[in-house]
C-alpha cells in the first residue's frame, strides 16, 4: 500500500481508531494484523520472508544475551549472514549474475548463470538493516533482547515505517511498543500536520517536477541543453520532496498513535559541506552506515591511522551506493560521495583557512551553492538507470553556455519552448515555498511555528493544503500523460 | 483545542457541499462547451444530430469525411462521429450512445483502418469522458482500459477534475454563462488539419524497417460483427470506406491484405457495399498527407468530393 | 597513576592531536565540545591514546566511549594492571 493512495485514507484512519479503542494488551496484535495487512497489499507470499528473519532475529537476541564472549559473536555472525543472505539473494543476485557472466564473457569462458525473475520485495533493505540494527545493539549490550515475540515481530513490521524507514534502532523504538499509550491531542496534531506537509510534498511537489523532468531523463537526446540542466537542478528536489515526504508521513502516522520515530531529514540543502550533507540527508541510513559499518571498520584499522579514515569512507560509501541499489550507477553515485568525503577530510584546514577570509555571509553563501551544486550534479548517477545515460547526460550540459550566448531570436525563443513554461513556473514556486518553509525551520521549530498563529490562519493553511493535495496532488500516471490534440 | 477541531468539521462539511455544487454547475457547463473535446459527445446527448448518415470511425474517419460535402452533393444529413485515437469498440460505444439519445441513421459510413481490431490498452484523452461519468456506458466501455476512473474519482467531488484546473474553469464559465469560453474549429464533427508534413513516418521507417503487423483482436471483430448484425436487423445500411493511405505506408503494413480481405468478407456476407480506396492516386502524392495514415485538409476536401460522387447511386436524398 | 594524573596526560594528547593548545577536557567533555574532535578524528586521537599510555582497547570497549570520563575510567584499569 502507498502512502499517497485512496486505501491508504482508509487504512490509516480505521487502523488508529481501532488502535485506541483496544485495551493495550491486545493492541500489539492489532498493529501487527494491520502492518500485515499492509505490507500484503503489495505481494502477499513476500511476507514469508519476513517471518524467516523475524525468526531468525528474534532467536538470535536471547541466544546473543545469553552466551558467553565468543558464543555471543558466533551467534551475531549468523544473524548477519541470514540477513544480508536474503538481502543479496533477492537485490543482488541478478546483479552478481549479469556481472559474472559479463567478466567470464571477456576473458572467452561462458557460466551462463541462471537470472532470477523475481520483483523486488517492498521495503527490504529497510527492514532489513533495521532488523541487523536490534542484534548488533543487543550484541554491544546496548539493548535487552526482547523476549514477547509479537513485539519483536512489530519493531520491525511497524507499518508506518515499514516500507521506506527511517530505519529505526531497537533503544528508541522497541521500548514504545510496551508502554500503554494514551489519545493525545497535541500528539494526534503534531501526527496529522507532517501528514499533510509530507503528502504535499511527495503529491504535489515531487510528483509535478517529475511530471516535468521524467520525459527530459527518458529522452534527453530530444531535448535541449538548457532543459537538461534544469531538469538536473529539478531532480534533487523531487527526490528529496519524495523521501522525506514518504519519511514525514511514516513519522507523522506513527506520532498521531503516540510513537516518536526519529528525524530522516534535517534541511539538507542547507548544508555547507558535503560531510554536513550526510548529517542532514536520509539521517537514519547515514547513522546505521556510521555505527554499524564505518565506526567499527576504522576502530580496527585505527593504527593505520588517517588511511584507516580514507579506507573506511570509500567502502562505508560504496556500500552505500550498493544499498540504494543494484547497478553500477549507484555504485558510483556512493563511491563519488566516499571520495568527496576524503577531498574534504584532507582539505578541511586549507579550505577553513581560505574560506575565513571571505566576509561571514559570503563564506555561508559560497559553500552552500557549491555543495549544493555538487550534490545536484552527482544525483544524475542516482536518475539515470546506466552509467553510460549519466555520461551522455553530463556531456551535454555544459551546451547552455553555447545556447544561452547564441543571438539568434530563434533559436532562444526554442530554448524554453522543450519543457512546458507554464509547469516549470509551478515547480519553481513549489519550490521557493519549500525552500522559505525550511529558512523558517532553520529558526524555530515548524510545529512551534504554526501553533503560534490563530486559529483562523492555522485552519486556512491546512485548508488550503489538503485541497492543494486533493486538486493538485498527482495520484495516477494517466493524469499527466499528454493530451495529442 | 475541541473548539478547533469544531470549526474544522464545520467548514471541513462546508467545503466538501460547496464542492458538490461547483462539480454540478462544472459537469453540466462542460456538458454545452463548445472545446473540441466534448463538442461532439455533446451533441450526441443533446439529441439533436438525427442524421441520415452516420460516418463512424477513428481519426481517419475525423480527418478525412466533410459532412459538409457529403451534405452538397447527396443532398442530405450527416454527421461525422469520428474517434480520434480509438479502434472499433471504443467507435462502437460512442454509436450505441449516439443511438439511446438520437434517431437511428439510414446510413452508416463506416472508415475502415488498418489498427481497426485493436483495441488500444490504456484510456486515451480520458479527459472527453469526465463529464460524463455517471453515464452507466460510459462507465461501462472506459472501465475496460488502464488508468480506467478510480471510485474517488466517480464519486468524490471534483477529484475527478485533479490538475485540470481549466476544465472547472470552462465548466463554470458555460454554467453561469460568464467570461471567455472555448471554441473550436468543427463542422459536425469533422475536424480537417492544415498541417505540413511531419517526420513521424521516417521515424516509424527507422524504428521498424521490416515493417509491422496489425493485430487483429478477438473481442474487436466479436463487436464488429456484433454491430453489423444490428445494423443489417433495424435496416441501417452499411458503407464500409477504406480511405486513402500513404503507398508507402500500406506497403509496410504486412497484414494490410488481409485486414483489407476481411472487410471484403464481411461486405459479401451482409450484403454491405465496400469502397475500397486503399490504392487510390490520392495515396500517391505525399502534399495531400501529412502523415502516412491522415490526409491534410485539402486531401481530405478532395477525398470526400469523390466519395461523394461515388455513393451518389447507392444512396438515396433525404427525403 | 591517579585519574588526576591519567586526566592531565590524557589533556596533552587531545591538545597535539587536535593541534590546540587551548584545549582543557574533563570527565564530562564529549566530541562536541571539542573543536576537531569529531566522527572521523575520533579513531585518531584513540590510537594516539593508546599509543602514549602503550596500551589497546578493546572493540567494545570503543565502541562504548560517550565521553572522556568513559576513556578515563578505561585507561585507569589498564594502566593500573
Amino acid at each position: 500500500m502507498l502512502f499517497n493512495s485512496f486505501q491508504f485514507l482508509l487504512f490509516f484512519p480505521v487502523v488508529t481508531i481501532i488502535y485506541f479503542l483496544l485495551p493495550h494488551k491486545f493492541r500489539w496484535i492489532h498493529l501487527l494484523t494491520a502492518s500485515c495487512v499492509f505490507y500484503m497489499m503489495y505481494i502477499p507470499v513476500y511476507i514469508l520472508i519476513l517471518f524467516f528473519t523475524i525468526i531468525i532475529d528474534y532467536l538470535a537476541g536471547i541466544l546473543i544475551e545469553n552466551a558467553d564472549e565468543e558464543r555471543k559473536f558466533r551467534f551475531l555472525i549468523m544473524s548477519v549472514i541470514a540477513n544480508v543472505g536474503v538481502l543479496c539473494f533477492f537485490k543482488y543476485y541478478n546483479f552478481f549474475a549479469a556481472n559474472v557472466d559479463l567478466l567470464l564473457h571477456k576473458t572467452g569462458g561462458t557460466a551462463n548463470l541462471p537470472l532470477l525473475n523475481i520483483l523486488l520485495p517492498i521495503g527490504l533493505s529497510f527492514h532489513t538493516f533495521q532488523a541487523m540494527s536490534y542484534t548488533i545493539e543487543v550484541y554491544r549490550g546496548n539493548q535487552k533482547a526482547e523476549r514477547h515475540f509479537g513485539i519483536y515481530a512489530l519493531y520491525v513490521m511497524f507499518y508506518p515505517q515499514l516500507v521506506a524507514g527511517p530505519i529505526e534502532r531497537p533503544q528508541n523504538l522497541l521500548h514504545q511498543f510496551h508502554e500503554k499509550k494514551k489519545i493525545d491531542y497535541d500528539n494526534v496534531v503534531a501526527g496529522l500536520r507532517k501528514i499533510l506537509w509530507g503528502l504535499f510534498k511527495k503529491a504535489v511537489i515531487a510528483d509535478r517536477i517529475g511530471a516535468l523532468i521524467d520525459p527530459v531523463f527518458d529522452n534527453p537526446h530530444n531535448y535541449s541543453s538548457l532543459a537538461i540542466n534544469v531538469a538536473v537542478f529539478l531532480f534533487i528536489f523531487q527526490l528529496y520532496c519524495d523521501f522525506s515526504g514518504y519519511s514525514d508521513i511514516a513519522i507523522g502516522t506513527a506520532r498521531v498513535m503516540g510513537f516518536k520515530l526519529m528525524t530522516n531529514f534535517n534541511r539538507p540543502f542547507s548544508s555547507k559541506s558535503i560531510t554536513e550533507f550526510w548529517r542532514r540527508w536520509h539521517i537514519s541510513l547515514s547513522t546505521w552506515f556510521y555505527d554499524y559499518v564505518f565506526n567499527p571498520l576504522v576502530a580496527i584499522l585505527r593504527s593505520w591511522r588517517k588511511w584507516a579514515i580514507v579506507f573506511g569512507l570509500l567502502l562505508t560509501f560504496f556500500l552505500s551506493g550498493l544499498w540504494h541499489g543494484a547497478s553500477w550507477s549507484f555504485i558510483l553515485w556512493g563511491t563519488i560521495y566516499g571520495a568527496a568525503l576524503v577531498y574534504e577530510f584532507f582539505t578541511q584546514a586549507v579550505r577553513r583557512r581560505l574560506f575565513g577570509m571571505l566576509p561571514l555571509w559570503l563564506n555561508h553563501a559560497l559553500s552552500k551553492v557549491i555543495t549544493f551544486t555538487f550534490i545536484a550534479l552527482t544525483s544524475v548517477f542516482f536518475r539515470a538507470k546506466t552509467v553510460t545515460g549519466a555520461f551522455y547526460i553530463y556531456k551535454r550540459l555544459p551546451g547552455i553556455f553555447s545556447e544561452l550566448s547564441t543571438s539568434k531570436s530563434a533559436a532562444r525563443s526554442r530554448l524554453f519552448g522543450d519543457l512546458d513554461k507554464g509547469a516549470l513556473l509551478t515547480c519553481f514556486l513549489l519550490i521557493l515555498l519549500l525552500e522559505l518553509t525550511h529558512h523558517k525551520e532553520g529558526k524555530e521549530p515548524l510545529d512551534m511555528f504554526v501553533g503560534r498563529q490563530p486559529r483562523a490562519v492555522r485552519l486556512g493553511v491546512y485548508f488550503a493544503m489538503a485541497f492543494s493535495i486533493y486538486l493538485f496532488g498527482v495520484f495516477t500516471q494517466r493524469q499527466f500523460i499528454y493530451f495529442q490534440f | 483545542m475541541r473548539t478547533s477541531v469544531k470549526y474544522a468539521l464545520w467548514c471541513g462539511s462546508f467545503v466538501v457541499l460547496l464542492m458538490y455544487a461547483v462539480q454540478y454547475a462544472v459537469d453540466r457547463g462542460l456538458r454545452k462547451s463548445k472545446m473540441q473535446y466534448f463538442a461532439t459527445w455533446n451533441d450526441i446527448y443533446s439529441g439533436k444530430i438525427n442524421a441520415d448518415v452516420i460516418v463512424n470511425g477513428s481519426s481517419r474517419a475525423f480527418l478525412h469525411i466533410s459532412p459538409q460535402i457529403l451534405d452538397t452533393i447527396l443532398h442530405l444529413n450527416s454527421y461525422n462521429l469520428g474517434l480520434d485515437g480509438w479502434g472499433f469498440p471504443m467507435q462502437f460505444a460512442r454509436f450505441r450512445i449516439y443511438l439511446q439519445h438520437n434517431k437511428k441513421p439510414r446510413y452508416i459510413i463506416q472508415s475502415i483502418d488498418l489498427d481497426n481490431f485493436e483495441d488500444r490498452k490504456d484510456l486515451y484523452s480520458y479527459r472527453q469522458f469526465l463529464p460524463y461519468l455517471n453515464d452507466r456506458e460510459i462507465r461501462d466501455i472506459t472501465s475496460r482500459y488502464e488508468g480506467k476512473f478510480t471510485f474517488p474519482e466517480m464519486y468524490f467531488p471534483l477529484f475527478k477534475y485533479n490538475n485540470n484546473l481549466n476544465l472547472v474553469k470552462e465548466g463554470l464559465f458555460c454554467y453561469f454563462n460568464i467570461g471567455k469560453v472555448a471554441t473550436n474549429k468543427l463542422y459536425k464533427g469533422f475536424g480537417p488539419r492544415s498541417f505540413a508534413w511531419d517526420s513521424s513516418f521516417e521515424r516509424f521507417k527507422a524504428a521498424y524497417p521490416n515493417g509491422t503487423v496489425k493485430p487483429v483482436q478477438e473481442n474487436a471483430v466479436r463487436e464488429f460483427e456484433q454491430f453489423l448484425n444490428y445494423c443489417r436487423d433495424n435496416d441501417i445500411k452499411v458503407i464500409f470506406v477504406f480511405t486513402p493511405i500513404l503507398r508507402e505506408e500500406l506497403a509496410m503494413e504486412k497484414n494490410a491484405g488481409e485486414i483489407i480481405a476481411m472487410i471484403d468478407g464481411y461486405s459479401k456476407k451482409y450484403n454491405f457495399l465496400f469502397l475500397n480506396y486503399a490504392n487510390d492516386t490520392l495515396g500517391a502524392d505525399r502534399k495531400y498527407f501529412y502523415n502516412s495514415q491522415h490526409l491534410n485538409a485539402q486531401g481530405a476536401a478532395l477525398f470526400t468530393t469523390k466519395l461523394a460522387s461515388d455513393l451518389k447511386p447507392f444512396v438515396q436524398a433525404a427525403p | 597513576m591517579e585519574e588526576q594524573e591519567i586526566l592531565l596526560q590524557l589533556n596533552n594528547v587531545f591538545r597535539k592531536c587536535f593541534k590546540r593548545q587551548d584545549i582543557t577536557v574533563s570527565p564530562e567533555t564529549s566530541a562536541a565540545d571539542v573543536t576537531g574532535w569529531d566522527s572521523l578524528t575520533h579513531m585518531i586521537l584513540i590510537n594516539d591514546i593508546e599509543r602514549h599510555f602503550s596500551i589497546k582497547f578493546k572493540l567494545m570497549e570503543i565502541m562504548k566511549f560517550n565521553n572522556v570520563g568513559d576513556m578515563l575510567a578505561c585507561i585507569k584499569k589498564k594502566v593500573n594492571t
